[in-house]
C-alpha cells in the first residue's frame, strides 16, 4: 500500500499540474468573455460552465468517452485514461469554470481606459495586455489559481471514473479516503481526511485573504472618489 | 501659435451606438481646436474615433494628408500606429509604474527616428523631473496631469487629444495646467484638440471651436464668435457649466475658492469637504458701485476682462478672484458702459449656487 506521504504527493502533483495546465486557456477564455457579449460568448460561457451543473461522475464519464478509443481524439489519446495525467485532466475540467470566473473578476478590476491608454501610446493589443492588464490583475489571477488548486485537490467523482483508483498510480487523497472507508479502516480515513483538511484549508485561507484585500482595495478606491 | 494649414485634420463620419448617433464633420487647423458641448453630446466618442479606439461606421479621417480611416477605401490604421495621443481627464497613469516608467512607456515604443521630444528636457520643462521615482498614487492632482501630459507628449504625437484634462482640478491648478498646455503647444508645435466644459479654458487656449449637440456639429468657427452660442448650448440642456468652481466648504455654507469666499446654502455641506459650486451666468448681476442694503450675500469686487456680444445676448468676463461669466442684455452693457478694465461688483444670491460634493 502506498504511504500517506505518496498519496498526498500524488494529489498535490495532480492538482498543481491541473492548475498549471489551466492557466493559459483560462486566461484566454476569461479575457474573451470579459469583453464579449455576443452569441458566441454565450455558448462558450455555457460550455465552459457545464461542469458546474453536472455531477462530477458524469464529467468523468464524458471524459472517458472523449479521450477513449472511440472519442474524437481516440487514436492519439486512447492510452490516457487511468493514468496520473487523467487525474489532472479530470480535476482541471471540473475546476476550470471556477478559475475562469475568478479570472473574469480579476480582469474586471482593470480599468479598460488604462488599456486604452497603453494602446493609444503605441502598444499593440498583446503588448497592452502584457504591460497593463496582466500586472494589474495579478491578484485576481493568483486568487483564481488558488481556487482552481483547492477544487482540483478535492476532486473525486470525475477523477475516479476517468483515472480510476489505482493505489500508487491514480489514487489521490479523496479516492484513498473512499477506499479506506469502504474497507472499514476509519482511523486510516481520518488521517487522510486531516491531511486534506489541512492543505485545502491553508490554500483556501490564502485565497480568501487575497480576495478580501481585493474588496477592501476597491472599496477604498470608490471611497476616495466620493 | 503654430501657423499653417487649415486642413491639418479633416474628418467626416457617422457612428451609431444604441440610441445615440454621432454624425460629425470638421476641418481643424494645426493650432488648438476646442470641442465644446454638454455631456452626452458625443465629445469623448469623437476623440475615441480620432484615436482609433472606436471605429466609425461610415466616413473618413485624414491627418496631415494621410488617411487614418476610410470606409470606402477600407483603411483602418490601428490606434498604436496613428500617433494621435490622448490626455485623459484623470490622467490614467499606470498605477504599477513609476513616473519615469509612465513617461517613457510610449517613448520607448516609438521608432528612434520618430522621437523628436527629449523626455528629460520635457520633464524639466513641466517641473516634474523631481518626481521620477514616485508612483502615481503619491502625486497631487496637478502633478498627475503634468505627468500625463508629459507621457503623451514624449511620444512625439502628430496630434494631441485632450479629454477635459483639467476638469478634476481646482481653479488654481487648472490655470497652471492650462498654461503648461499652451506652452507645450508652442514649444513642441503639437496640434491639439481640446475637449472642455469650461469656457474660460477654451478661451485661454483655443483659436477655433466645434460646438457639438446631440452628436451633431452645431457650429464651427473662431471661439470669439461662438461664445454666446457655447453658453446658450450649455444653458439649453440646463447644464450650468458657465461658472464652475472647485473649492473647500467650511462651516455655515462658506466655500473657499482660491482667494475668494462665496456663501452658499449651508445645508448638505460639511466643513473641509471638497465641493464643486456652479452658478449660472444668468444668475449673476453686475454693479458699478458697491451696493449697500442688499439681500444678496455674495458681493465680490472685480475687473471686467472682456465683453462678448452675440446673437443671444452679451457676456462679460470678470476677474473677481475667480473668473466669472456673466450674462447681460446688450442694453445693460451699453447703459453701464461695460468694457475691459472697468471695476465692477459681482452679485449673486446664496440660492443661485448649486453645490455638489467632490
Amino acid at each position: 500500500m502506498a504511504s500517506i506521504f505518496d498519496i498526498t504527493l500524488l494529489s498535490l502533483q495532480s492538482a498543481l499540474v491541473a492548475v498549471g495546465g489551466m492557466l493559459v486557456p483560462a486566461l484566454l477564455v476569461a479575457s474573451y468573455l470579459a469583453r464579449s457579449q455576443g452569441r458566441l460568448a454565450f455558448v462558450i460561457d455555457l460550455l465552459v460552465s457545464m461542469p458546474l451543473a453536472l455531477p462530477p461522475v458524469a464529467v468523468g464519464f464524458v471524459l472517458l468517452w472523449f479521450f477513449g478509443a472511440t472519442g474524437p481524439l481516440g487514436s492519439i489519446t486512447q492510452g490516457l485514461a487511468f493514468s496520473w495525467v487523467a487525474m489532472s485532466i479530470a480535476s482541471a475540467v471540473v475546476a476550470f469554470p471556477l478559475v475562469v470566473r475568478a479570472f473574469i473578476a480579476g480582469l474586471a478590476e482593470v480599468d479598460p481606459r488604462l488599456v486604452f491608454a497603453a494602446r493609444n501610446l503605441g502598444a499593440s493589443r498583446l503588448r497592452a495586455a502584457w504591460d497593463v492588464t496582466l500586472p494589474l490583475s495579478l491578484r485576481g489571477i493568483a486568487a483564481g489559481l488558488l481556487l482552481g488548486f483547492v477544487r482540483s485537490f478535492a476532486e473525486f467523482g470525475a477523477t475516479i471514473v476517468f483515472a480510476g483508483n489505482i493505489p500508487g498510480d491514480t489514487q489521490g487523497l479523496p479516492s484513498a479516503i473512499f477506499s479506506r472507508i469502504s474497507a472499514g479502516d476509519f482511523s486510516g480515513a481520518w488521517v487522510l481526511a486531516a491531511v486534506s483538511i489541512t492543505i485545502g484549508g491553508i490554500a483556501l485561507a490564502i485565497h480568501n485573504r487575497l480576495v478580501s484585500n481585493y474588496r477592501d482595495r476597491s472599496n477604498a478606491r470608490v471611497g476616495s472618489n466620493g | 501659435m503654430v501657423e499653417g494649414s487649415n486642413k491639418f485634420l479633416e474628418f467626416e463620419f457617422k457612428l451609431r451606438q444604441g440610441d445615440f448617433e454621432l454624425d460629425v464633420a470638421g476641418q481643424f487647423s494645426n493650432g488648438i481646436t476646442a470641442v465644446f458641448g454638454p455631456s452626452g453630446a458625443g465629445k469623448s466618442t469623437l476623440l475615441a474615433c480620432l484615436a482609433g479606439m472606436t471605429e466609425p461606421e461610415d466616413g473618413f479621417i485624414k491627418l496631415g494628408g494621410q488617411t487614418l480611416f476610410s470606409s470606402s477605401e477600407r483603411v483602418r490604421t490601428p490606434p498604436q500606429s496613428r500617433r494621435v495621443v490622448m490626455v485623459f481627464q484623470d490622467g490614467m497613469l499606470f498605477p504599477h509604474k513609476t513616473v519615469r516608467e509612465n513617461i517613457e512607456y510610449g517613448y520607448r515604443m516609438m521608432p528612434i527616428e520618430q522621437r523628436t521630444v527629449d523626455p528629460d528636457e520635457l520633464c524639466k520643462f513641466l517641473r516634474i523631473d523631481e518626481l521620477s521615482d514616485r508612483y502615481p498614487e503619491t502625486l497631487s492632482g496637478g502633478e498627475r496631469q503634468r505627468v500625463a501630459l508629459a507621457r503623451s507628449v514624449a511620444t512625439s504625437p502628430r496630434l494631441l487629444l485632450l479629454d477635459e484634462p483639467v476638469a478634476s482640478l481646482d481653479l488654481e491648478l487648472r490655470n497652471e495646467v492650462v498654461s503648461y498646455l499652451k506652452q507645450v503647444h508652442e514649444r513642441y508645435a503639437i496640434p491639439m484638440v481640446y475637449v472642455s466644459h469650461s469656457l474660460s479654458d477654451v478661451m485661454a487656449l483655443a483659436a477655433n471651436a466645434l460646438v457639438l449637440e446631440r452628436g451633431r456639429t452645431k457650429s464651427f468657427g473662431p471661439v470669439v464668435d461662438l461664445v454666446a452660442e457655447i453658453v446658450s448650448t450649455a444653458r439649453k440642456v440646463r447644464d450650468d457649466i458657465d461658472n464652475l468652481f472647485v473649492g473647500t466648504a467650511s462651516a455655515s455654507g462658506v466655500i473657499s475658492i482660491g482667494d475668494i469666499e462665496v456663501v452658499a446654502q449651508a445645508s448638505n455641506l460639511q466643513a473641509g469637504q471638497r465641493v464643486t459650486a456652479s452658478i449660472s451666468a444668468s444668475d449673476i448681476m453686475l454693479a458699478l458701485k458697491r451696493p449697500e442694503a442688499i439681500s444678496a450675500r455674495n458681493v465680490l469686487r472685480g475687473v471686467v476682462r472682456r465683453v462678448d456680444r452675440g446673437e443671444f445676448g452679451a457676456f462679460a468676463f470678470v476677474d473677481a478672484g475667480a473668473e466669472f461669466v456673466i450674462e447681460l442684455t446688450a442694453e445693460a452693457v451699453d447703459q453701464l458702459g461695460v468694457e475691459p478694465g472697468l471695476d465692477v461688483y459681482v452679485l449673486f444670491k446664496t440660492s443661485s449656487i448649486t453645490t455638489t460634493a467632490g
